[in-house]
């Protein structure tokens, strides 16, 4: 048995250490030229000569859609400067910042994968003015400098614990009572469509309480009753950066709740809604720094193909 | 080895094979039997309903006789029947709701006014009933806050009574040309231009979300139709509703021949490939929302005399393109 174990493991060790040793076929050059052609692509409304894939995957807000449609038939302009993150290791690419129906400004997260120098998947994320919930006028939004600043080697951390970090603010969150499975930086602030969750007056968050963690330390967020469908398709260990997408279950069985410090809190949408998220996370130190992005108001418990 | 492989079957296997697959033969794909039963009629599928909602208003889904394999949606979203959805946020049930059934498919339909923590939603509710047991469970919830959309005073609605009303045999027309009918103004408003392809009575009049978009209404807010032109042929003849690129995932689960009723469930896309256009009088208009967006609906019809007579229908915005699980697999949306 000890014998089968072992050659086994050495095969495994075999198949694997090519992978490992491999540059990826796209590196963050490759990466962010190829959102760039996307994002070019998707202003001119001309698609067919992307690099894709034999099999594409295609969504906006969670639905499954074929290319050209959507989106691409109501864009008129994208921002010049947005923010891009990279992750040759996954093959992933992230483009977050404004763009515009119509002239009407929106807030955009593009997730691509690349196989091969091809495009494999596309997922967006749209948050846009009129829809109940945070949203903030989008004009002359750019996502903080911060996110594309390198850290010192020391503030670094591993893969692996920048995920668990974020993993942890999801555990935290959902049913949250007050337990922190993740750590925060003390000067954490969160912005959500344009608009801060934990600082100032323009979100219902923000006016109960103040800051990242002292929100989660009150239980401040227990309505959300899941945070499923997680997935951090770009790590950067470099500038610290995770990118993270999700869905926000709120079954809404109340509408008024009390937080840990006594206080009484009315719910912002009084039925059962779910939240697409793309969000950023910046950590140093082991600390999370600052989360920006981008929210879409779905129907409950809604799933993606990503999910499964 | 003969053709197909058979000759490598023994007597015994092939004879147990006839067995199994013999009722299979015999039924048209989508019937379980060649003959069909009424084993519900249309009291006894409104019972269900009522009952349903009764349950809902509790919250104690244990009362209804549901299959092991129910399914059921909210807005489109599959999820398990009783805790979640509506289920989880349900404070009231108010009485009165325009109910149809069809005895021949097992189908019921419940659309009325149901409160969340005491704010009025619109419900639209079919239910699927087979042999006893509910098998599927379809809800549109229209609810606020949300983006612009018909709503209107839950204490005005009034349910058309005509919906109720046995029809003459001579207006009564088949189920398939009903069907027809309906279909066809799906596909007057797809790409509305002004083409007509179904009969509008001249009465015809549609009640959305509780409120009529196609007569002046008391409590009638912004981007109602009857502002721009009153009644249903003359709104489509000015091409008002061109915006809808498609009306997909079109379903008619039920029809019931003796009173002239279709109720349909489908998909509004809103592409918004355009924010103007032009009227076929030559005015230009300009989209409410900038963006893409589709709508999904529970829509019945009252069809006297090969002739559509009233529509009330439920819906509600959900993301552009959105599918329903109970659409046909590998549903091709340009065939639909």
């Amino acid at each position: 048995m000890k014998t089968i174990l072992m050659t086994g493991l050495v095969a495994l060790a075999a198949l694997a250490s090519p992978a490992m040793a491999q540059k990826p076929s796209c590196d963050a050059k490759c990466l962010t030229g190829i959102a760039q052609d996307y994002m070019e692509g998707l202003v001119a409304h001309e698609y067919k000569d992307l690099p894709w894939g034999d099999h594409v995957g295609f969504t906006e807000n969670g639905v499954s859609i074929n290319i050209g449609e959507s989106l691409w038939g109501a864009i008129t302009a994208a921002q010049d400067h947005p923010y891009i993150v990279t992750d040759p290791e996954s093959g992933n690419v992230v483009w977050f910042g404004v763009i515009e129906e119509h002239g009407l400004p929106a807030y955009y997260g593009m997730r691509l994968k690349v196989v091969d120098k091809h495009i494999t998947e596309v997922e967006t994320t749209l948050g846009r003015e009129g829809v109940p919930g945070a949203f903030k006028p989008a004009d002359g939004y750019e996502v903080d400098r911060i996110f594309s600043q390198k850290l010192g080697e020391k503030a670094q951390s591993p893969r692996e614990k920048m995920i668990a970090i974020v993993e942890g603010y999801f555990n935290s969150k959902q049913l949250n009572d007050g337990t922190l499975y993740t750590r925060f930086d003390d000067t954490c602030n969160r912005v959500v469509n344009g608009v801060s969750t934990t600082e100032g007056e323009d979100h219902w968050a923000a006016k109960a309480a103040k800051g990242c963690a002292h929100q989660l330390e009150i239980g401040l967020y227990k309505p959300v009753d899941r945070v499923r469908e997680r997935r951090y398709p770009v790590v950067d260990v470099e500038r610290g950066v995770v990118v993270a997408l999700s869905m926000v279950d709120h079954a809404s069985r109340y509408v008024t709740y009390e937080t840990t410090d006594g206080q009484e809190h009315q719910m912002p949408l009084e039925y059962p809604n779910t939240l697409g998220l793309m969000e950023v996370f910046k950590i140093a130190d082991g600390k999370i720094v600052r989360i920006e992005g981008v929210q879409a108001l779905l129907p409950y418990f809604m799933k993606t193909r990503w999910g499964h | 080895m003969t053709g197909y492989g058979y000759g490598l079957l023994s007597a015994g296997l092939m004879a147990a094979a006839a067995v199994l697959a013999a009722p299979a033969q015999a039924q048209a794909p989508g019937f379980e039997s060649a003959v069909i039963k009424v084993t519900c009629d249309r009291d006894c599928l409104i019972d269900h309903a009522r009952d349903y909602v009764k349950a809902l208003a509790a919250k104690d889904p244990s009362r209804l006789p549901l299959s092991p394999h129910v399914r059921f949606t909210e807005n489109n979203v599959e999820m398990p029947l009783g805790n979640d959805g509506l289920w989880g946020s349900v404070s009231r049930v108010r009485d009165g709701a325009l109910e149809v059934a069809d005895e021949q498919t097992g189908n019921v339909l419940w659309s009325g006014i149901v409160e969340e923590h005491g704010n009025p939603a619109y419900l639209a509710m079919r239910m699927k009933v087979e042999g006893g047991l509910i098998t599927e469970v379809e809800t549109v919830v229209n609810r606020l806050p949300d983006m612009p959309k018909p709503f209107g005073d839950v204490d005005e609605v009034v349910h058309d009574p005509a919906f109720n009303e046995i029809l003459p045999p001579e207006e009564r027309r088949s189920r398939e040309r009903l069907v027809a009918i309906a279909d066809g103004y799906f596909n007057t408003v797809e790409l509305n231009d002004g083409d007509v392809f179904t009969q509008f009575d001249d009465e015809c009049g549609r009640l959305e979300n509780g409120i009529s978009t196609t007569a002046p209404t008391k409590g009638a807010k912004g981007g109602n139709a009857s502002s721009l032109a009153l009644g249903c042929e003359a709104q489509f003849k000015l091409g008002i509703y061109k915006i809808n690129k498609r009306i997909r995932e079109r379903r008619y689960p039920l029809v019931d021949v003796e009173r002239g009723v279709v109720v349909a469930s489908g998909f509004f896309d809103h592409a918004n490939e355009f924010d103007r256009y032009k009227l076929t009088d030559g005015r230009e208009m300009k989209t409410v929302l900038k963006w893409p967006n589709s709508i999904t609906l529970l829509e019945a019809f009252k069809i006297k005399d090969g002739k559509i007579y009233r529509i009330e229908a439920v819906f509600t915005y959900v993301p552009y393109f959105m599918h329903s699980p109970f659409a046909r697999p590998n549903t091709d949306f340009q065939t639909r």
